[in-house]
């Protein structure tokens, strides 16, 4: 793995806001130099029906009704905010409030995006979607809002993802969807994005790819992000009446950033709101062996958009690792990626092994690193009694589902 | 199509043109199964026919290649195959044979090196060009800059689905020869080649194109006779890949004579 | 987090975080578990013959049978 890459002078999204411009809305195809359409020229025709699409549709009153209405209706949105208040305790006693996007039908944030996506394919006349998934949130939803719209659906897994979270396989399958487990490559998320490319190439002309991450070629970047603003906008709207001001901070979990970037939105012009993500720290960053692209990665192509990306110094991509199923991406969604450079949003991996040494106030307290995968998972389990003896990384490791214990191959040096 | 009397790619397709024929690509990757067996295939490959030979770089990602050539290159990776290898297998070939020798690449794995060094060291190598499966005109304002400097060949697809707007902008932006992807698909033998492979050569030319070669799924003599008929070029990927699994390099061999065959424009009987 | 943006504030309750909370997080149960040393080796919850493990579909739990059967005739 690379040495980090130096990002650029902090201050550079101060001096955008005194500006006066607005980092709302970028629309793509680059977000500062990220981002773009590293494609194959057999896919473009494609890719500018779906942003053709997306553009008439989103400027649609009929549209936003629709969407709005199976937000409501379907999903259950608003989602709650909902107040953590015996975790303020371990929080120095600032005040947590939870966005519930858990609470959505099938249990994710994953819904919006693609709710939002199904209906534009209708209207593109597709009757089929293909989906790819890591833990299987992305692909239940996809075979939930295919089962909704009528449409036929097959989601890519990876063969080791499938072992691990057989449930989800076959709850894809009870609502008809076809699951193909991947067995190229890594046999995980990246590969299964792999082969929806490679089905999607091939089939385009009746199949929508129903991408789950707010990465990939423009205008996917752009357009899964607009599905999941809705996040942030009802977020900003309840600590208001909540709290009667904007919260100091907002925060969530970065894989390929789709609810970061959807909760982050809402408050990126506002100056005083601090924003951060969490990316997947893996068995430890020194380790190798992690998913904390922006942090520790360099920009390249993957999945046709320029990005921080997990790769060696030959430009193969790097096998990620998340101890939290679903954040194994090796790459990031470009906005992140720029939002990042410029400093508005700080990222910082979080693992197990650099929670045991972080006896340095100053660095991300304890207890958002214990379990190097999500902050919003650690925030909505708590522990009964207090305080939780942290497990040794010696125990942790040994305590590891037993596929994870096994050396995978990795280029990474 | 920007010209370039130093095109290689374009005088190896002239001179095939000037025998009366379309001219024979075959596609090896670097490094399968070892970097000399590659050297050696490819100076097979161009020792039985084949005009151009199109080295490919195994990359971790390879969304355009079906399970032949994706099989190849994983094993390349697992052997130890570096990027840097690319160019001691393109001037082992160049070394030794006449052949246009061009390397097919996704992005990443330059953009890594850096675009002005990958293609300084090509060059040095040797070698004609790049193919690049995943870069579009659209991105490639530092390869055409680095290709001009370097005096490399820029082979840009394009597909059935490519607009007239699109295809017009990328022949002009390529160098040597436009590849015309045959199907809507990935790389990997089929049965038949598609129709819409001869309606998007006429169109590519009519767009401007001088040299348009087409490749994806072609993989008998039968494949290489119909092209033929209406392409400058025949690209063969997939089936050399088998050979060189099946047979090694004497396989290899054996089936580039048996698809060179095939190259005349008119039937042998007339 | 929480600890370093209350650092020298008088009253810390004044400042609010909000936290995404992206899913339910089913598919990280077995690994919170094993994380708070609540799995036997064979990933059952201690003391129990409870699997964190997906229960055997009809086909698994046939040839299972058939193995067993098998086993029996020799």
């Amino acid at each position: 793995m690379d040495a980090p890459t130096s990002k650029p002078e902090q201050n550079a999204a101060d001096a955008f806001l005194q500006g006066g411009a607005s980092l709302r809305n970028a629309s793509g195809p680059y977000f500062g130099s990220y981002g773009g359409r590293w494609m194959p020229e057999s896919l473009i025709a494609a890719l500018d029906e779906v942003q053709d699409t997306f553009e008439k549709a989103k400027a649609d009153p009929e549209f936003i009704a629709q969407l709005n209405d199976l937000n409501k209706n379907y999903s259950g949105r608003p989602s709650l905010l909902t107040e953590a208040k015996r975790f303020s305790q371990h929080a120095g006693g600032a005040r947590i409030f939870l966005k519930r996007e858990d609470l959505n039908h099938t249990g994710s944030h994953k819904i919006n995006n693609v709710l939002g996506q199904a209906l534009l394919a209708k209207r593109m006349g597709k009757t089929r979607v293909i989906a790819e998934t890591g833990a299987g949130q992305h692909g239940v939803a996809s075979a939930t809002a295919a089962a909704l719209l009528g449409l036929e659906c097959v989601v890519y897994m990876g063969a080791e993802d499938c072992r691990r979270q057989a449930l989800n396989v076959a709850r894809m399958q009870l609502l008809g969807a076809t699951v193909v487990p991947v067995t190229n490559g890594s046999q995980t998320l990246k590969d299964a994005i792999n082969d929806a490319l490679r089905d999607w190439v091939t089939n385009v002309e009746n199949t929508h790819y129903l991408l789950g991450t707010a990465a990939g070629a423009h205008p996917f970047p752009a357009m899964v992000r607009f599905f999941h603003e809705v996040i942030g906008e009802e977020a900003r709207a309840q600590i208001l009446e909540q709290t009667g001001k904007l919260p100091d901070a907002v925060c969530a979990c970065i894989g390929g950033g789709s609810n970061a970037i959807g909760l982050f939105h809402a408050f990126l012009d506002d100056s005083s709101v601090k924003i951060y993500g969490f990316e997947a720290g893996g068995d430890g960053v020194e380790t190798g062996r992690h998913a904390a692209a922006i942090t520790l990665g360099r920009p390249g192509v993957l999945h046709g958009a320029r990005s921080y990306l997990m790769q060696d110094e030959d430009g193969q991509t790097v096998e990620s690792h998340s101890i939290s199923a679903g954040l194994d991406y090796p790459s990031v969604g470009p906005e992140h990626s720029y939002l990042a450079d410029i400093g508005r949003v700080s990222c910082t991996p979080t693992s197990p092994i650099s929670a045991a040494s972080a006896t340095n106030p100053s660095r991300t307290p304890k207890r958002w690193t214990r379990s190097g995968s999500c902050a919003a998972l650690k925030a909505s389990c708590p522990p009964s009694s207090l305080p939780t003896p942290w497990p040794a990384p010696s125990r942790w490791a040994s305590a590891l589902p037993k596929a994870r214990q096994t050396p995978r191959r990795s280029r990474s040096s | 199509m920007s010209e370039n009397t130093a095109s290689k790619a374009a005088a190896a397709i002239d001179r095939a043109k000037a025998e009366g024929r379309a001219a024979l690509i075959g596609y090896l990757p670097a490094g399968y199964p070892d970097v000399q067996a590659s050297i050696d295939a490819g100076i097979a490959l161009a020792r039985n026919g084949a005009d151009l030979i199109e080295i490919g770089i195994p990359y971790s990602d390879p969304v355009m290649d079906g399970p032949v050539i994706q099989a190849a290159t994983t094993e390349a990776i697992a052997n130890g195959f570096r990027v840097a290898s690319v160019f001691d297998v393109v001037a082992g070939i160049t070394a030794v044979t006449d052949a246009a020798v061009l390397v097919m690449t996704y992005w990443n794995p330059v953009m890594r090196m850096g675009v002005d060094e990958f293609s300084r060291r090509l060059a040095e190598a040797g070698g004609a060009g790049l193919i690049t499966p995943d870069l579009i005109p659209d991105e490639a304002a530092e390869w055409i800059e680095a290709s001009d400097k370097y005096g490399l060949d820029r082979v840009f697809l394009v597909a059935p689905s490519s607009t007239p707007e699109r295809l017009e902008m990328t022949v002009k932006a390529s160098r040597g020869f436009v590849y015309a992807v045959s199907i809507m698909g990935i790389t990997g033998t089929r049965q038949a080649v598609s129709g819409s492979a001869e309606k998007l050569v006429a169109d590519t030319h009519a767009a401007g194109a001088e040299r348009v070669c087409v490749g994806l799924g072609v993989s008998t003599p039968e494949h290489v006779r119909e092209i033929a008929a209406y392409a400058d070029g025949v690209i063969v990927g997939s089936a050399l890949v088998a050979a060189v699994r099946d047979g090694g390099v004497d396989a290899v061999g054996k089936l580039t004579k048996d698809l060179s065959a095939g190259l005349r424009r008119e039937p042998a009987q007339a | 987090m929480g600890q370093r943006l209350t650092e020298g504030k008088a009253d810390p309750s004044e400042v609010s975080i909000i936290v995404n909370l992206s899913g339910r997080g089913d598919k990280d149960v077995e690994t919170a578990a094993a994380w708070f040393d609540m799995l036997d080796e064979d990933g059952n919850v201690k003391g129990t013959t409870l699997s964190t493990r997906a229960p055997k579909g009809p086909a698994e739990r046939s040839a299972a049978e058939e193995q067993r059967s098998t086993e029996e005739q020799n």
